[in-house]
């Protein structure tokens, strides 16, 4: 009677064992993935997960991330300004600023003059930031269009027409009769090679590392069965530390009585 | 009870919307600081050494080669561009005789950290002055929930006294 007593919890032991073991062998690779991407979560902003793009189509298509719908383009001089849906390239550099509208771009003096929502943006043909002007005249409007007058000013049409130079110095207001003088830019056909190429920097720069290693983490990277298995995965880790805990108050109690 | 949670979010909610926005013109601003005449905007590049020590103080490259600043005998005003978190914070800052005169924030597009437009936080940074080691010569109380908001105020500070350094009003300080 005594000798069956002892054997019972011994079988139940051992079963409790193999339980424990299966279900650490089955969450290892969960602990693995959750540990790992966890980690890199923890650090994101000195990783710079948030700043750094994935540009592999087959992620991007996984992530459905759709190509560009709206593209508009002008020429200044050699150089091409183009806004792809809220993103500004001079030639295939992207410049940094998100803008709703293109009113056109000129090349004056070395310097690419754009105008884009209410903001004139002068810029390097390399594409570097001279200078953003966000208001003219001390007031937000959006740019209708801009255009030469010579070779040092040029001119705003804001339902006035405003002429002024590369310092922003002075401010001009012209007659709408003085418009056939000015050369305007007007939209312009974009090399179907680069356009792809901004079709491809575009989605390029949409999908964050810091976005697909928390998808990895919480399992949103296969939808919602992705979600599910990672549910899974912690039922199973929490079976885990309630088994390992329950072995160790069983060894606990056999140890106590065999003292 | 649900009423009363509806009502604390739409508190809560109008609050942020209404810390976000444009507190003033950066025009006004300046027309402000010279009494309704200010001076002829003028041009400083940040290039070679001035590049340089901006990207050190901002701890990244300028976003522009050109700063546009205002000056009148020993003061200088600059309205500067820094983002807290994700977006660009507007500070006004007036520079008188290498001391900071007067901080305001002009426009704020973030959704947290709105609180250091408050004077109270503003003002701690009145009559600073920049170190050898281009800091600032005083400590600057935080605000919790606003680190990065506050962290962009300080290196604007900073950044509009070396700025003023460079210009011609830095000569005429006594």
């Amino acid at each position: 009677m005594t000798r069956h007593k002892h054997k019972k919890p011994l079988i139940k032991l051992r079963s409790l064992y193999l339980w424990h073991r299966y279900i650490g062998v089955s969450a290892a690779l969960f602990v693995l993935v959750l540990a790992v991407t966890g980690l890199f979560l923890n650090h994101t902003e000195q990783l710079e997960l948030d700043n750094s793009y994935i540009s592999e189509t087959w992620l991007l298509d996984w992530y459905d991330i759709e190509p560009p719908q709206r593209i508009i383009n002008y020429s200044a001089g050699q150089h091409t300004v183009t806004l792809v849906e809220d993103r500004l390239y001079i030639n295939t550099q992207a410049v940094a600023g998100h803008y709703e509208s293109l009113a056109g771009a000129i090349l004056l003096q070395d310097i690419i003059v754009v105008a884009a929502d209410s903001h004139v943006l002068l810029l390097t043909q390399s594409g570097e930031l001279v200078e953003n002007l966000s208001s003219i005249n001390g007031t937000r409007q959006n740019i209708g269009a801009i255009g030469q007058h010579s070779d040092t000013k040029f001119v705003l049409d804001t339902g006035t027409l405003t002429m002024t130079d590369l310092d922003f110095s002075h401010w001009q207001t012209l007659r709408l009769k003085d418009r056939h003088a000015i050369q305007w830019s007007v939209p312009d056909s974009l090399a179907e090679q680069r356009r792809q190429r901004l079709v491809h920097h575009y989605r390029a720069s949409t999908l964050t590392l810091e976005r697909l290693i928390l998808d990895l983490h919480s399992g949103r990277v296969l939808g919602n069965v992705g979600v599910f298995i990672m549910d899974l995965a912690a039922i199973l880790l929490c079976l885990l530390s309630l088994s390992g805990l329950w072995i160790w108050l069983q060894q606990r109690r056999k140890h106590q009585n065999r003292r | 009870m649900s009423r009363w949670l509806y009502l604390l979010f739409v508190c809560l909610f109008s609050l942020s919307a209404h810390a976000r926005g444009t507190y003033q013109e950066p025009s006004a601003f300046i027309n402000e600081v010279f009494d309704g005449t200010p001076p002829a905007a003028k041009r400083l590049w940040l290039t070679g050494e001035l590049k340089q020590s901006t990207t050190a103080i901002l701890n990244h490259p300028p976003s522009s080669l050109r700063v546009r600043y205002w000056g009148l005998n020993s003061r200088t005003a600059w309205v500067l561009e820094e983002i807290g978190k994700e977006k660009p914070i507007t500070v006004g800052i007036v520079v008188d005789k290498g001391r900071i005169e007067r901080v305001k924030v002009l426009v704020f597009r973030e959704s947290r950290g709105w609180e250091v437009r408050h004077d109270f936080f503003t003002n701690q940074f009145v009559d600073a002055a920049l170190t050898n080691t281009r800091e600032l010569d005083r400590d600057i109380d935080g605000i919790s929930g606003a680190t990065l908001s506050v962290r962009a105020l300080k290196k604007l500070s900073r950044l509009a006294l070396h700025l003023h350094q460079h210009t011609p009003f830095a000569n005429d300080a006594p």
